[in-house]
């Protein structure tokens, strides 16, 4: 398996068979965005004090995919972490979510887990990545391993997991069998005072995407 | 809280969970739990409650071994006796 980081493997997870995230899925490009705050939080390039964000090292190297997160973090900072979900998922035009999209997709092109495809537009065509159902399966097949295991997660299974549970992603990937034992491990992740950061991340998706319901009704 | 291993470092310690198996030799995590549940692959679990650690270099090839082997036409009772000699 290849060595995909969050951010990576959450957009692998969610690409459809055409290479795009559903048209209707709100949810997963709150949950892109938070995922892309939370993987530079792990990496220590930005801290977070409870409120706000701000950039505390330089983007590592092999990171650079993650560049117009941490671009907007710097221009920004200190600011909240849902406004920087907010920037990118709730904007007026997709520009700023094609954007991420893009730069994570070559990453995952560069690694081959993706095809890159064109689709044509009246004004411009648009890129697809075509997920490599190999990969997926590969990274779904881990989570499986983690999650249906005794033993300690990592912060980026425990950060993973809660993502695709709030995409509607995870379910699919277990069996009616196997939902008892997801929902105990669900409960503990929810309940173990360490995952506070990646808790409050799925909480500041809730919030917005609450906000967004409100908006429409 | 600890952070996900890098294949780097999963390839260079002696012991690894059924997660970085997954990983290491592609196999989906159902075949290696029925492996382990058959008794194919031995590992270490210092509490019934702590995470199964499988000595990495004997457990690939055991790995390798049982798919050369089911592309053989090996069923899984033939394998059990083979690999209990």
């Amino acid at each position: 398996m290849k060595n995909l980081s969050l951010t990576q493997q959450y957009l692998l997870c969610v690409l459809n068979k055409n290479g795009k995230l559903p048209a209707f899925g709100l949810e997963k490009t709150l949950c892109l965005s938070a995922a892309s705050v939370l993987e530079l939080l792990m990496e220590d390039a930005l801290s977070f004090d409870g409120k706000k964000l701000t950039v505390q090292s330089p983007l590592p190297k092999e990171k650079t995919y993650l560049r117009p997160v941490y671009q907007v973090v710097e221009r920004k900072q200190p600011v909240k972490f849902e406004s920087i979900v907010e920037y990118f998922s709730l904007a007026l035009t997709d520009k700023h979510m094609n954007e991420l999209i893009d730069s994570i997709g070559t990453s995952l092109v560069q690694n081959g887990c993706v095809q890159r495809e064109e689709t044509g537009g009246l004004f411009g065509g648009r890129n697809v990545y075509i997920p490599n159902e190999v990969d997926v399966d590969s990274v779904v097949q881990s989570i499986r391993a983690e999650l249906l295991e005794d033993g300690e997660l990592s912060e980026d299974v425990v950060a993973l997991t809660m993502l695709l549970h709030k995409s509607g992603d995870l379910q699919k990937y277990f069996s009616a069998y196997e939902k008892k034992d997801l929902k105990k491990r669900l409960k503990e992740i929810k309940n173990n005072p360490q995952n506070k950061m990646i808790q409050k991340a799925v909480e500041y998706v809730d919030s917005l995407l609450c906000l967004v319901i409100v908006a429409i009704s | 809280m600890s952070r996900q291993r890098s294949m780097e470092a999963i390839i260079a310690s002696e012991y690894v969970t059924i997660g970085e198996l997954v990983r290491l030799t592609e196999t989906r995590y159902s075949t290696l739990k029925f492996y382990t549940e058959e008794g194919f692959l031995p590992f270490k679990q210092e509490d019934q409650k702590l995470t199964r650690r499988y000595p990495r270099e004997e457990t690939v090839k055991r790995i390798a071994y049982i798919k050369q082997m089911r592309k053989d036409g090996k069923t899984i009772p033939e394998i059990k006796t083979i690999l209990s000699k």
